[in-house]
């Protein structure tokens, strides 16, 4: 069974509905409207004497007025059980109109006979009925209604001509029956049959053609309502796409999502190897291993991917059996029939091919093609973004590799030079010279600058590499202030600077990497000690604020001025004032602080004033306990 | 007057081991080897009372290996009868060991270590107590 003709019944089906639905209601309108048919001819009956001068005869009118609510009634009844129990067929409401249609020819026949047989006034009435009945009724049992009323006229003008039915005159306008003349009666039944034919045709035609068009606004709209839910998946794919640059996490979103919008087994992504010649798998959605181990695939044996490559969507309807791919064997194991395979472009540029599957032969049409190009095209955005990152990504990681490398190289050396120096100027090495001492100092700060810079270097490029992870555990970091503080102290009271330090003792944890951590105190409470002059304080102040740890470092040094502000966690930058103070610096100090700081999940702002003193406050989310 | 204590510095780097040597001269007794494999045979001939080892010559691990060797488990080892010679390591700054030091662990068995570039002040401060520790009490001069 093709899955698209089978599509094409169940919506036809479906299409019927809303027709059925509008029977059902005009099924119900008509036995409404038939109320109306007593009240009428008893109405008309009593105006008739008086207004026109005919007399029908009462019994009669009143008869019928009884026989056409009786009948009504039984309709009403019928309607009734069927609202309470539905009969389930769709034919079911159209043996009700066709019973109500023949019950009011048979009515309309009688009072035809009441009020004056062929040379009745109401005989139009025929023609009125024969319009609800094409509305109502399907063209074929419309003409064959029609038929009915004409043979009912035909009978009746028959049975009155013949004498076997009395013919009723209504002692009016012809004091002549006419009911017996032959040609009269021919006229007339000629006349009336052929213009309620031609009536039934008429009102068929305009009824047909106002189904029609019900009919294609249905298609119209089922089709509009599903577009509208693709752009809409459209909208969701992109939004969720552009929630990560992680590359391997976005190829599997796109599969999925492709997937799953476009209701197919399943979805592969393929993206072009290096040197062009080979299309390698990145990413599967609801294909099994076995299927997706098959091997790469050759560009050269494949002519789908190839022509896909070449800008156009590729539909495959049947594809075990098409010559255009690769494992015939595979795909049937699969239970893969259609495939609708799309190019992902990127910067004008083919970068792979994204295809989905499904067990369903020939499934895909021109719109699901166009709809996987535009889905293939914003996934194929995001792909080349997650790649662009990630080669950013390695780009920073072999820079920083890069500074590392460097660093370990210059240490030897230096710390070489460095303690040759220590060792002359301490005097090991004999008398040295005031002159001398002095430019041998001179030469001795600068490479011990030189060695605190290698090691500024290393912390900040160790800080960025991502090889050897660096250990997580719980640190308490009250303790690690105390260390850094005790270890700063004796520098700081050299200085004449006072340092404090408060803890909070509800416990300050961070769950982190110790190393780090005390490099962010050190830099930070030896910043505090450097620049402040002596009687002034330093405070280092710990504190615990619900899941939040907050480090303050307030000093009343010199201060930053306000167009450095912005510039002070940048590598190697030091503030005017910073340089005036103190020559030996190496810039990194902030740069590394905030490293570790971004690198804990933390913040770290600065608030300061020239001349007054700079607080630095650090906020770190608090590890258990 | 007391035998002048012997140091043994193994250390690669020339430049350096001239460093500690003036510094350390003037109250000790010094020699040196520049490779591992030369500082533990100096150690069988000098028996000197402290070592000064630097953590990384040629090799990555080459101060670790003397030390492990000199302190070996192993109640045949050669070097059994230098396994209480006090060692002091030197490391370069910000060098990252794989692994820890502690001067009671079976892992690593030194004593001290002490960064490059080496203070005088510093290195004779923490010589002095590395011999202190384990000379035994000596009574008058």
């Amino acid at each position: 069974m093709r899955a698209g003709e089978q599509g094409g019944e169940m919506a036809v089906t479906e299409r019927r509905l809303p027709v059925e639905a509008e029977l059902e209601r005009r099924v119900a309108w008509l036995i409404r409207l038939r109320w109306l048919a007593p009240v009428g001819i008893l109405g008309a009956t009593a105006l008739a004497q008086p207004v026109v001068g005919l007399a029908p005869p009462w019994p009669a009118m009143v008869g019928m007025a009884a026989l056409i609510s009786l009948y009504n009634l039984a309709f009403t009844a019928w309607w009734l059980q069927w609202q309470r129990q539905p009969p389930g067929r769709p034919a079911a409401y159209n043996l009700l109109a066709n019973s109500q249609v023949a019950a009011d020819w048979l009515a309309l026949t009688l009072l035809l006979h009441w009020t004056g047989g062929i040379e009745s006034p109401i005989s139009p009435l025929y023609l009125l009925h024969v319009v609800v009945a094409c509305v109502l009724l399907s063209p074929r049992a419309a003409f064959l209604q029609a038929t009915l009323a004409a043979i009912l006229l035909a009978g009746l003008a028959g049975l009155e001509y013949s004498g076997l039915w009395a013919h009723q005159s209504l002692a009016l306008y012809l004091p002549i029956g006419l009911y017996d003349r032959p040609t009269y009666v021919a006229a007339v039944l000629l006349t009336f049959t052929t213009t309620l034919y031609a009536c039934v045709f008429l009102a068929t035609t305009v009824t047909r053609s106002l189904r029609d068009h019900d009919r294609e606004l249905l298609g119209l709209h089922a089709r509009l309502q599903d577009l509208n839910r693709r752009t809409r998946a459209l909208y969701e794919t992109a939004v969720a796409l552009s929630g990560s640059l992680e590359l391997d996490q976005v190829l599997r979103q796109v599969a999925q999502t492709t997937a799953e919008i476009m209701e197919a087994k399943g979805c592969s992504i393929r993206l072009l190897t290096a040197d062009g010649q080979r299309l390698e798998l990145v990413a599967a959605h609801g294909l099994s291993d076995a299927y997706l181990q098959k091997g790469p695939v050759e560009l050269a044996r494949s002519p789908l991917d190839r022509e896909a490559l070449a800008g156009r969507p590729v539909i495959v309807v049947n594809a075990p059996v098409d010559p255009r791919l690769q494992y015939h064997d595979e795909l049937a194991r699969e239970g893969i029939c259609s495939i609708l395979c799309a190019p992902l472009v990127s910067k004008g540029l083919p970068i792979g091919v994204i295809r989905v599957y499904s067990a369903v032969c020939y499934l895909y049409s021109g719109d699901d093609a166009a709809f996987l190009e535009a889905v293939a095209s914003a996934g194929a955005v995001a792909i080349d973004n997650a790649r662009t990152y990630r080669r950013l990504e390695e780009l920073d990681q072999a820079k920083s590799r890069f500074v590392r490398l460097v660093a370990h190289e210059l240490r030897s050396p230096l710390a070489a030079v460095q303690s040759l120096l220590d060792v002359t100027v301490a005097g090991y090495a004999g008398s040295v010279g005031e002159k001398g001492a002095e430019l041998l100092q001179r030469a001795e700060r600068r490479v011990s600058f030189l060695l605190a810079l290698v090691n500024d270097l290393l912390d900040l490029a160790a800080g960025r590499l991502d090889q050897g992870r660096p250990e997580r555990s719980l640190v308490d970091l009250g303790a690690l202030s105390q260390r850094v503080v005790a270890l700063l102290g004796t520098r700081a009271a050299e200085k004449g600077v006072a340092l404090t330090l408060d803890v909070d003792p509800a416990g300050c944890t961070v769950w982190g990497v110790a190393e780090h951590l005390e490099s962010l105190l050190t830099n930070l409470v030896g910043n505090a000690v450097k620049y402040t002059a002596a009687g002034g304080t330093a405070q280092v102040r710990l504190e615990r604020g619900g899941d939040e740890l907050v480090l303050t470092v307030a000093d009343t040094g010199i201060g930053i001025p306000p167009d450095a502000l912005p510039h002070i966690f940048d590598e190697f930058y030091r503030a005017p004032n910073a340089r005036a103070l103190e020559k030996e610096g190496t810039g990194l100090g902030l740069a590394i602080a905030k490293q570790a700081v971004d690198e804990h999940g933390g913040r770290i702002e600065v608030q300061s004033e020239v001349g007054v003193g700079t607080t630095f406050t650090v906020r770190l989310p608090a590890g258990a306990g | 007057m007391p035998e002048r204590k012997r140091i043994l510095i193994i250390d690669d780097d020339a430049d350096i081991v001239e460093a500690l040597r003036l510094t350390l001269q003037g109250n000790y007794e010094v020699h040196a080897a520049s490779s591992g494999e030369e500082g533990l045979r100096k150690v069988k001939e000098v028996r000197p009372q402290l070592i000064i080892l630097d953590v990384m010559m040629e090799t990555a691990t080459e101060g670790f290996q003397v030390s492990l060797a000199l302190r070996s488990r192993d109640p045949e080892s050669e070097f059994a009868a230098y396994a209480g010679i006090p060692i002091l390591m030197l490391t370069a700054i910000h060098q990252k060991t794989p692994l820890r030091f502690a001067p009671d662990s079976d892992y690593l068995p030194v004593d001290d270590f002490v960064e490059k570039p080496v203070k005088p002040g510093i290195l004779l401060a923490k010589v002095k107590k590395l011999l202190s520790n384990s000379q035994p009490s000596c009574a008058g001069k």
